[in-house]
């Protein structure tokens, strides 16, 4: 598995590449996410799970959110004080204690947004990307491209531990 | 190889990307305002070519354009010309780029018009589209003689 930085000389920003496509699976996520065709394709196969929501206003909201999430990380690669911590979240909202390898997600600019950026944080400030996927159902275990996701994650995470790595804890403190 | 060794291999095993993402991502932002707009129109084709079981070679087609033109503009990332977005609205049938009337302009006119009808005869207007009418009506040749008159 070969791993990138996004950002050259930054640590922090990392992710895994994708050899088929010949880039990064976050360069390859936003890609896709811009695209109007594959979002208009994605959708016409989802549309069972969209609510309330024509295929036209989801390919447009899903826009709105991606560059919204775009912005956010084009300003950690531009401005130093941006830390990634204040984008990424938990990937279960009932966890009280993170990992050192934490399954994290990145939500859009609200907390409502359909799209989702995967990674495992290792050590305290590096984050790899393992991909993305526009989530429409209430867990990742109802559809394939979120299963699949749901498995990368798992493989980045054995992945590391075949490296070296330890699954030890990190506790954290309840105020 | 104790773990330690493995992490630190593991760790310059990271390689730089080609910076690819960064140049994007600049890209999209510096460019969004027309860029939004293209994928505006790019939903748009996309959702009347559905209503008419119509596939993007025979759009290529009746547009007289190559289809990797038509695959590049319904992936809503083409800087479209006015005569692009034209032959567009006249082979799918519908608008897709409309300019608004400015409300200036629009008071400017309703006042002429207005002026027109109190001097012609008593009409009310109700809503844009009347008072579109009305002026139509009150600029053709025949209605010009009348008013003249």
């Amino acid at each position: 598995m070969k791993i990138v930085r996004i950002i050259k000389g930054v640590d922090s920003l990392l992710s895994i590449f994708n050899e088929d496509e010949g880039q990064s699976e976050f360069e390859h996520l936003f890609d896709k996410l811009t695209n109007t065709e594959t979002l208009f394709s994605f959708f016409e196969t989802h549309l069972h799970d969209l609510q309330n929501y024509t295929i036209d206003e989801a390919v447009n909201r899903t826009f709105d959110d991606a560059c919204a999430l775009e912005d956010k990380f084009y300003d950690v690669a531009e401005n130093d004080n941006v830390q990634l911590q204040t984008i990424f979240k938990p990937l279960s909202n009932s966890q009280y204690r993170l990992s050192k390898y934490q399954r994290s997600k990145a939500y859009g600019e609200v907390r409502r947004s359909w799209l989702r950026v995967y990674a495992v944080r290792l050590e305290s400030d590096k984050y790899i990307v393992t991909g993305g996927a526009i989530k429409l159902t209430q867990t990742m275990q109802e559809r394939p491209h979120t299963q699949e996701q749901l498995d990368r994650l798992t493989q980045m995470r054995d992945y590391l531990i075949e490296n070296g790595f330890e699954d030890s804890d990190i506790e954290i403190l309840e105020v | 190889m104790t773990n330690k060794e493995k992490r630190e291999q593991f760790l310059n095993s990271i390689e730089d990307d080609n910076g690819s993402w960064l140049k994007k991502a600049r890209y999209r932002k510096e460019n969004r305002a027309w860029l939004r707009k293209s994928q505006r129109i790019a939903v748009r084709i996309l959702s009347v070519l559905k209503e008419k079981g119509m596939q993007q070679k025979e759009l290529a087609e009746a547009m007289d354009v190559s289809p990797q033109q038509v695959s590049k503009i319904v992936k809503g990332k083409q800087n479209l010309t006015l005569e692009t977005i034209s032959k567009l609205e006249v082979v799918l049938g519908v608008k897709l780029f409309e300019i608004p009337v400015p409300q200036f302009e629009m008071e400017v006119e309703r006042k002429k018009v207005q002026t027109n009808i109190s001097k012609k005869k008593s009409i009310a207007v109700k809503t844009n589209k009347d008072l579109s009418d009305m002026y139509m009506q009150l600029w053709t040749p025949s209605d010009n003689k009348e008013v003249a008159a």
